[in-house]
């Protein structure tokens, strides 16, 4: 039979009679006063809006029907009544957890809670505490084993061992008004209706609700109510003695709810309705539903008698299965208490938290790392600890955490006791009671530590960074084993004209000019010679990756990074360093030259007039019509005609021609070296579209039919800006670089037989620089080449009419006599381009 | 067409004997009369003894100065027509010898490439041309 009053019915539990006997109560009319409307005064409503949140009201774990703790939310009908209370007066009570009833009476006393939810008025609480009126009366019932006497009153308790709940008010009304029965305190109900059902008590008094909720749970099938006592539970809200103003105020919220929402909260968790006094007719309907009860009850205790074996048999097993019930549970605690433990002490910040965020639970942890103390916590929603910007970030967390939509740990910035901001990950999980989330249980790692070393990490690293990719030098960082590139800077893309992936794809091979010994093999060399001996230094002959090479100074050191061996290179691009190397090298060649040239061009000049003039007077005296040379031949009787086959069968015309052609050469020379000595002429204004007009009228005319050079042949591009500035120089000399680098043009293609041989003329301005360049599309050359291609006597053509001085002069006029630069980019097989710079004079010089 | 009351003979001063010798030979074949000295002492001397109508001197002399000779020689002959014949590149006409009257065209250069310059120069010097 199972206790309606229980919100767990069990069909097919018994105690029949139980039923029947609320069912009989339940018939009662239900008298409906009208519920006064809540009216405060002024001074109310101001005391509630200042306490609005702060009431603490202390929870009771164990005490079902009436409070309890389930799944971390309290339940119960004073849990709801409170729920009322706070709908009604627009307030939120702070729920304090306490273990037992003796805790929780002294949370009370101790003004640690303001409120009591559920409690008797006792003289002796009444000095400590302002009591409410009487929301809940509770019967207090006379339960014996199934088989006793039925209908027990009070009195007929004489002699019989009673139980009774150590402390409980119906202890001392019992042992006021029935001193004759022998009470047994108990611990517990439970303890209580135990004790009965193993027969060592003969009854037990205990609210009702509470026995039949206990009953119910644990299926005590043998045990039964047998009657009523006369002292009911009348339960109030107990209040802090220095709080009339809430006393009076619930006083009114309780007054204002409708008999009808009692009812229904009585209903849903007693089963009764509120208690009534009976009336007559009334009286009579129970005392005939008892006569038919005590029947029905009679015709089974006689069957139950028939079967007495039977009974006292299943009663043993029931013992047993009890017995088997305590052990599991008693085990069941030990875990729980054990794991609780553990949870307590644990090093790490436990919690567990309702569906609205109040902190059902935290361990030791929380406690020493909040500093906070546990009733501050447990007072609280975990809300409340927030930085107030991360406020409707943890609501909102919280309702995804309860639909189990996130379990990752979250940053929340969590107040302190000392008000300390810590960044906190909390991961949290929902507990479920059945489907339904009821609240969280989660961790909480302070991480604000971690996070300053990160960020302090993080900057760092931003700041190598910054010095990594800030230098002027290159720097690449390789694997010492294999040389493979690990990381590189910013510098290095720029210098080796590629991206970041571009040269991590690369190797020490494809940035090498591999003209030896610039080749892979020998970095590699380098390489193994730094790991050995340490740090090295060398100038490189790089490349870049569009292919230009350029040179590089190279310094190479091992370290160490993240446990490996690694070789950081720096590169340093000193192309500019050795080009003005290169120049002023060649400079103080020209002009040794020069000053050499001008001593001994008188030296040689002479003899060569003698040796050109004896040429001459050998070519005139050899003419047959030459007037003495007729007369010479007539005296000396050589026939003209013979002498004239002679000569021609010996060449001698051409041999004569051969060595004044050698000896004009040798003028020439003469002539350029002088020029490396000579000081420029007085500079005037230049237009250099003029000079290059100039230049490329007098190179058309030059060809020679022997070497199938002829200037016509090759087309002409100009791109040349208009009315750029003029600069100060010499237009001869200027026409002289511009003649040569045409001619130099002309002849590399055509002795290449270049097809569609093209010169490419442009004129810019850059700048405070007029650029020139002069580009073909011929054989182009090698680097070594290029390198020395401004070197006095450097020639490729020497032997051919070259005299190795063409470009040495071109640069000499360009560097000493303008102040300008000349460079050449080149490569075999992708012609050549002569790049001028020639400074534009300032408007005030 | 040579006027006898103007002496045409060229006298070719030069310490360089290929150079003097192959430009009498040169100018001897054109039909001009030449005497030669390699010194300028030896040149002074001819210059004393016979009258010339033009002289071409070399600038750097064994035992002396071209220009000195040059002034030296108006002095002495006061009609005679003077080419300076120089090896450097650099030689400027003194102003003594620009106040003679001597100019750039009266400045020959060594080596010359075609003596058929020289010879015009010469004749239109020694007025044959004109």
């Amino acid at each position: 039979m199972s206790a309606p009053a229980v919100r767990h019915s069990s069909p097919g539990s018994p105690a029949t009679v139980f039923f029947l006997l609320f069912c009989l109560l339940l018939l009662g009319p239900v008298a409906h006063s009208a519920a006064p409307p809540l009216q405060l005064t002024n001074a109310e409503q101001s005391w509630l809006q200042h306490h609005a949140r702060t009431i603490r009201v202390g929870m009771l774990p164990n005490y079902p029907p009436i409070e309890f703790t389930e799944q971390g939310r309290h339940q119960g009908l004073t849990a709801d009544y409170l729920r009322l209370l706070e709908k009604r007066l627009d307030i939120h009570f702070r729920r304090i957890p306490a273990r037992n009833w003796d805790e929780l009476l002294q949370m009370a006393l101790d003004h640690r809670i303001d409120l009591i939810g559920s409690i008797q008025q006792t003289p002796q609480r009444s000095r400590k505490l302002l009591f409410t009126s009487v929301y809940v009366r509770l019967p207090n019932v006379i339960i014996t084993r199934k088989g006793g006497p039925k209908k027990l009153t009070e009195q007929q308790l004489a002699d019989k061992k009673v139980a009774v709940v150590r402390g409980y008010a119906s202890e001392s009304y019992l042992r006021k008004n029935v001193p004759e029965a022998r009470l047994v305190a108990v611990n517990s109900d439970l303890d209580g209706l135990q004790q009965l059902a193993f027969g060592k008590v003969d009854a037990l008094v205990s609210d009702l609700s509470v026995a039949s909720w206990n009953i119910d749970r644990l299926g005590l099938s043998n045990l039964q109510a047998s009657g009523f006592i006369d002292f009911r539970w009348n339960l109030r809200f107990g209040i802090r003695n220095d709080w009339p103003e809430l006393q009076k105020i619930l006083n009114k919220a309780l007054d204002a709810i409708p008999q009808q929402d009692k009812d229904e909260l009585f209903r849903h968790w007693v089963g009764l309705s509120s208690e009534k006094p009976l009336n007559r007719r009334e009286i009579v309907i129970v005392a005939l539903a008892l006569a038919l009860c005590l029947l029905l009850v009679l015709a089974i205790g006689l069957w139950n008698r028939m079967l007495g074996r039977e009974v006292r048999r299943q009663t043993l097993a029931l013992q047993q299965a009890l017995e088997r019930e305590r052990n599991a549970r008693t085990e069941a605690a030990g875990k729980e208490a054990q794991l609780r433990e553990l949870t307590d002490n644990l090093p790490q910040t436990v919690f567990e938290t309702d569906c609205d965020g109040r902190i059902t639970y935290v361990n030791n942890q929380a406690l020493e790392w909040s500093g906070y103390s546990r009733e501050q916590i447990l007072s609280s929603r975990i809300q409340d600890f927030q930085h107030p910007d991360d406020q409707p970030r943890i609501e909102e967390r919280i309702r995804a955490l309860l639909n189990d939509d996130d379990a990752t740990g979250r940053l929340h910035r969590i107040c302190l006791a000392d008000g300390r901001l810590r960044n906190t990950l909390i991961y949290a999980r929902a507990i479920h009671s059945g489907n339904k989330p009821v609240g969280l249980r989660g961790i909480l790692v302070d991480i604000t530590e971690r996070q300053q070393a990160e960020q302090e990490l993080r900057e760092s690293e931003e700041r190598f960074r910054e010095i990594f990719n800030g230098t002027t030098e290159a720097l690449f960082i390789h694997d010492a084993g294999d040389g493979r590139i690990l990381d590189l800077n910013h510098t290095a893309e720029i210098m080796y004209r590629g991206s970041r992936e571009q040269l991590l794809a690369s190797d020490i091979d494809k940035l090498s000019s591999g003209t030896a010994p610039y080749t892979g093999e020998e970095a590699r060399v380098l390489v193994e010679k730094t790991r050995r001996d340490g740090q090295q230094v060398f100038e490189w002959h790089a490349r870049r990756l569009d292919g230009e090479l350029f040179w590089a100074e190279v310094s190479l050191r091992t370290t160490t990074i993240a446990g490996k061996q690694v070789i950081i290179a720096g590169v340093r691009d000193i192309s500019q360093r050795k080009q003005m190397e290169e120049f002023m090298l060649q400079s103080e060649k020209m002009l040794t030259i020069g000053k050499l040239a001008a001593g001994i061009a008188h030296e040689i000049n002479n003899p060569l007039a003698g040796v050109l003039q004896n040429l001459q007077i050998l070519s005139l005296r050899l003419d047959s019509k030459g007037r003495t040379n007729q007369d010479a031949t007539a005296e000396t009787g050589l026939p003209p005609e013979a002498l004239a086959a002679y000569l021609k069968r010996r060449q001698i015309p051409h041999i004569i021609d051969s060595a004044t052609e050698a000896a004009l050469r040798a003028r020439t020379i003469v002539e350029d070296l002088l020029t490396f000595s000579r000081r420029p002429n007085r500079k005037h204004p230049v237009d250099l579209a003029t000079v290059i007009k100039t230049a490329l009228k007098l190179a058309s005319t030059e060809y020679d039919p022997e070497q199938n050079f002829d200037f016509r042949h090759i087309r002409i591009e100009k791109r040349m800006a208009s009315s750029l500035p003029t600069i100060q120089g010499t237009s001869d000399q200027l026409q002289q670089v511009v003649l040569n680098l045409l001619r130099n043009a002309a002849q590399a293609m055509i002795e290449a037989g270049t097809e569609k041989p093209t010169i490419s003329i442009t004129l810019e301005q850059h700048d405070q620089h007029i650029l020139l360049q002069i580009k073909d599309n011929g054989p182009g050359m090698d680097e070594q080449t290029r390198l020395r291609i401004f070197e006095p006597f450097f020639s490729t053509r020497l032997g051919r009419g070259g005299t190795g001085l063409g470009l040495a002069l071109v640069s000499y006029i360009v560097h000493q006599n303008h102040g300008g630069s000349i460079s050449v980019e080149s490569s075999p097989g992708r012609g050549c381009c002569f790049s001028i710079r020639l400074p534009i004079p300032r408007e005030d010089s | 067409m040579i006027s006898a009351a103007t002496p045409k003979a060229i006298l070719i001063v030069d310490d360089e004997p290929s150079i003097r010798d192959s430009l009498q030979m040169f100018l001897e074949d054109c039909g001009h009369q030449v005497k030669t000295a390699a010194s300028m002492a030896e040149a002074l001397k001819l210059l004393g003894r016979e009258p010339f109508g033009l002289a071409i001197v070399d600038v750097r002399l064994s035992d002396g100065n071209g220009n000195q000779l040059a002034l030296e020689a108006r002095a002495l002959q006061p009609q005679l027509r003077i080419l300076m014949h120089t090896g450097s590149i650099e030689y400027q006409l003194p102003p003594e010898l620009v106040e003679l009257g001597l100019g750039e065209d009266q400045v020959l250069r060594k080596p010359q490439p075609d003596l058929m310059t020289v010879l015009r120069r010469i004749e239109t010097e020694l007025g044959c041309l004109e």
